[in-house]
């Protein structure tokens, strides 16, 4: 498979997944960039179709999560120099920006929310929750992507789905 | 109890901005022109070790030979220096 054919068939996999992860189209472009520049540069590697998908879903999942660390980093960095540096014309805008395609206009705001819960989940529990509840995936399929036991898989979707029930909750309360 | 997850089934699938491949091209044969090949880094290498070698090794000569000159400047009496009138 040429690298062209590659991109074809997996460029829309591998940007809706970014989308997942950062819901915002301009962070999930540059994921994909990323994404595909790895792939170029392996791609002599995998020979069969399902190894491939499983290798893309996994470097995916990879930048999807070190972008988002970055961002908070930079953030993180933003907030410590703007306290020193008191200058009113330069604003960084490091703000997160909601601005996912792929949701119905009259939802934006339920899954806004739902979305900023679901990004205080540990790593592991969002990436599972992602891949079976948006991706649509079977636990078997996950468990193959996170090179995890099924049970864990399941394990850590029953922990997630607390966690956001109690996250919930407690925003109801507020 | 799972309700509450149930709007994420509703997220569509979209497809990549059509741009998206010509930038990543783009950016493949950017680091592509950037890469410097192991084979020049190594190259370069081993001349700046071959020519440390060859100074150390022409020191190491002159060092042996001024003492040579010296031990025969001193078995026939000559003056190891140009200065006549000490």
């Amino acid at each position: 498979m040429t690298f062209e054919e590659t991109y074809s068939k997996f460029s829309k996999l591998v940007f809706n997944l970014a989308l997942q992860y950062v819901q915002n189209t301009e962070d999930a472009e540059e994921i994909t960039q990323d994404v595909f520049v790895s792939v170029h540069q392996s791609r002599n590697k995998f020979q069969q179709n399902s190894e491939i998908q499983t290798w893309i879903y996994r470097i995916t999942i990879n930048r999807s999560l070190d972008f988002i660390k970055a961002k908070n980093r930079k953030k993180r960095f933003a907030l410590i120099t703007s306290l020193f540096h008191d200058d009113g014309n330069e604003q960084i805008n490091l703000s997160h920006h909601f601005n996912h395609p792929g949701i119905l206009l009259e939802q934006k705001e339920g899954l806004a929310s739902l979305f900023k819960h679901i990004n205080a989940l540990p790593d592991n529990q969002k990436t599972v929750l992602i891949l079976s509840k948006i991706e649509q995936k079977s636990q078997t399929e996950v468990s193959e992507i996170m090179n995890l036991s099924t049970k864990a898989v399941e394990s850590l979707l029953q922990r997630a789905k607390t966690n956001l029930t109690k996250r919930l909750k407690a925003n109801e309360g507020n | 109890m799972e309700d509450f997850l149930k709007p994420l089934e509703n997220i569509k699938q979209v497809e990549a901005p059509p741009f998206l491949f010509t930038r990543i091209q783009q950016r493949i044969q950017n680091e592509f022109d950037n890469h410097v090949s192991m084979k020049l880094v190594y190259s370069i290498a081993a001349s700046f070790v071959i020519l440390l070698s060859i100074n150390a090794f022409t020191m190491f000569q002159q060092n042996l030979s001024s003492k040579e000159e010296a031990n025969i400047a001193q078995a026939f009496q000559l003056m190891p220096d140009n200065n006549l009138y000490k």
